[in-house]
């Protein structure tokens, strides 16, 4: 039975992990991360270090600093050419990801993904004069709405249709001009690209017109608002995302790296919610998201999956068994950054029913908490995306853009964790007093 | 000189195990590469593997990495042995696979 149930979970991570379209978004997501780091580390800086906008705790707010101010466009102009670009950059490495997948590793490739997508974007935009309230066109312009997080999904959904489109024609042959063998062998693939490459980009900008003339609305607003809000509104919501957290602990409970095969889905969402959070923080103005990336980072796998810090603390301060103590001092190094294999694989948590509890329970309800001591503004909202092998409390520092108050939740979140590991680590000690007397026996 | 490749989703626990491993290789003066590498960059990082060695979060991939490279050897690493970051336990059964 056991068995059985592994196995059909094993096939579900299979099926996951190794579905192309997933794994390619999957790795994508991956490749754009350190370009969301550097970004919203240049806010960072900007608000921390240059700023001299009143009430920002800012070093350059401390009399005799004010010239760092100088060196603050350096900052805003590196922020500002990757955080806007989050849509093309995933649009780019999405079609470079999904081609390889199909052995098409034409250089091209991205480029007519790209082609596809922007011929979605519109390209004029309605401005009222602030002055007279007259409304007016402006032409030739690509709004920021359509290159940055905002983008997201329509980004994927078109790099991937123009991907499985421009593989399937390239693989079929069919469309291949065939040249004479005296026509040097670059020259002709050179039209073997084009035909594929121009039905692509009409294919998809024709399937662009024809859903605005039908029904009335941009296909870039519809995916929008129908497919992008709604999921969102479910993944940053507290219940959303308790939910997710859980799957992931479940998925780990069967030895499965639960974080990272549901990427595919949580990755865009929450990425977009930084994004938004990032964009208010640099501008100065509210912050509108609780739940975001870095929120999964500083409150649901901080110390590692299953908030696992405060098992090593019940460990060590209740545990008499030596193959835990063992374990756990092995296991402390990897916690600081947050990588908790040792303890999953090896006290094991894997399969283990008692640990297994502890291990889906703790992140729900420390993300439950963080997310109240965030509502009730104890803890600043994350705003930055630190590395998520930042250690405890610096992660919280650097994400909040310095808010003790998240630094001290973050503490709290471990803390609780180990009053909810506790009980079960007193039972592991019964359970191998009991094993050892029935050895005897 | 054998090359020895692990991969995790991310390459970060497994290059702990690396260490370890490379500990021990030295000691036994075993003539060895080991690397760790995210799951990500596969089709980099294989070609050039005698071995490659899945950790056991990822072992599902065992199954599509043996149909990638027909004519490697691919073992997923035991989850205890990876748990307890036994260098030597690891090493031993990658050399017993490659008939070392």
């Amino acid at each position: 039975m056991k068995e059985k149930f592994m196995n059909g979970m094993l096939a579900v991570a299979t099926t996951m992990n190794g579905q192309r379209h997933l794994a390619a978004i999957r790795n994508s997501f991956m490749n754009l991360l350190p370009i969301i780091i550097i970004g919203s580390f240049c806010t960072l800086f900007t608000n921390v270090v240059t700023s001299t906008k009143e009430g920002f705790m800012s070093i350059a707010n401390i009399p005799g600093m004010g010239f760092l101010e100088n060196i603050q466009p350096m900052f805003t102009a590196a922020n500002y050419a990757t955080m806007n670009f989050l849509a093309i950059g995933i649009v780019i490495l999405l079609a470079n990801e999904l081609g390889e997948s199909y052995g098409i590793k034409d250089k091209g490739l991205p480029l007519i993904a790209l082609g596809a997508y922007i011929s979605l974007c519109a390209t004029t935009i309605v401005i009222t004069s602030s002055g007279s309230g007259e409304a007016i066109t402006v032409s030739n312009i690509l709004s920021s709405s359509y290159t940055n997080a905002q983008g997201l999904f329509v980004g994927m959904f078109s790099a991937i249709a123009a991907t499985e489109i421009y593989c399937r024609l390239v693989k079929s042959k069919k469309l291949a001009i065939n040249m004479p063998d005296s026509v040097p062998a670059n020259v002709a693939r050179s039209f073997e690209i084009l035909f594929p490459a121009a039905i692509t980009i009409l294919a998809i900008s024709g399937i662009g017109m024809v859903f605005e003339m039908i029904v009335g609305m941009s296909l870039f607003d519809a995916i929008a608002k129908f497919v992008q809000a709604p999921l969102s509104n479910v993944l940053t919501g507290l219940p959303g995302f308790m939910f997710f957290v859980f799957m992931t602990t479940l998925l780990w409970i069967f030895g499965i790296h639960g974080t990272q095969t549901l990427k595919a889905v949580s990755e865009p969402i929450l990425i977009a919610a930084l994004a938004q959070n990032e964009a208010a923080y640099a501008a100065g103005q509210a912050i509108p998201n609780i739940i975001s990336r870095p929120f999964l980072n500083n409150y649901a796998i901080v110390t590692g999956a299953g908030v696992t810090g405060g098992l090593l603390i019940a460990i060590f301060l209740f545990s008499k068994r030596k193959d835990y103590r063992t374990i756990g001092k092995l296991a402390i190094p990897c916690g600081i950054f947050n990588i908790n294999e040792p303890l999953i694989f090896g006290l094991p948590i894997v399969l283990n029913p008692l640990l297994a509890i502890p291990f889906m329970l703790t992140p729900v309800i420390t993300s439950a908490f963080a997310y109240f001591m965030t509502s009730i503004g104890f803890a600043g909202r994350l705003v930055v995306n630190a590395p998520w092998t930042t250690p405890l409390g610096i992660q919280a520092f650097l994400a909040s853009g310095g808010s003790i108050g998240a630094v001290v939740t973050q503490i709290l979140v471990v803390l609780i964790s180990a009053a909810i590991y506790t009980p079960f680590i007193l039972a592991a000690n019964r359970q191998a007093e009991n094993d050892e007397v029935e050895e005897v026996a | 000189m054998k090359k020895i490749v692990l991969f995790c989703s991310q390459g970060m626990s497994t290059s702990l195990l690396v260490n370890k491993m490379e500990k021990v290789a030295e000691k036994e003066g075993y003539d060895c590469k080991i690397e760790a590498h995210n799951l990500a960059s596969l089709s980099q990082k294989a070609p050039d593997a005698d071995i490659i060695l899945l950790g056991p979060q990822i072992r599902f991939n065992e199954k599509k990495i043996k149909k990638q490279y027909p004519e490697k050897k691919v073992m997923v690493i035991d989850m205890l042995m990876y748990g307890r970051m036994d260098g030597k336990g690891v090493l031993e059964s990658a050399k017993k696979l490659l008939g070392d």
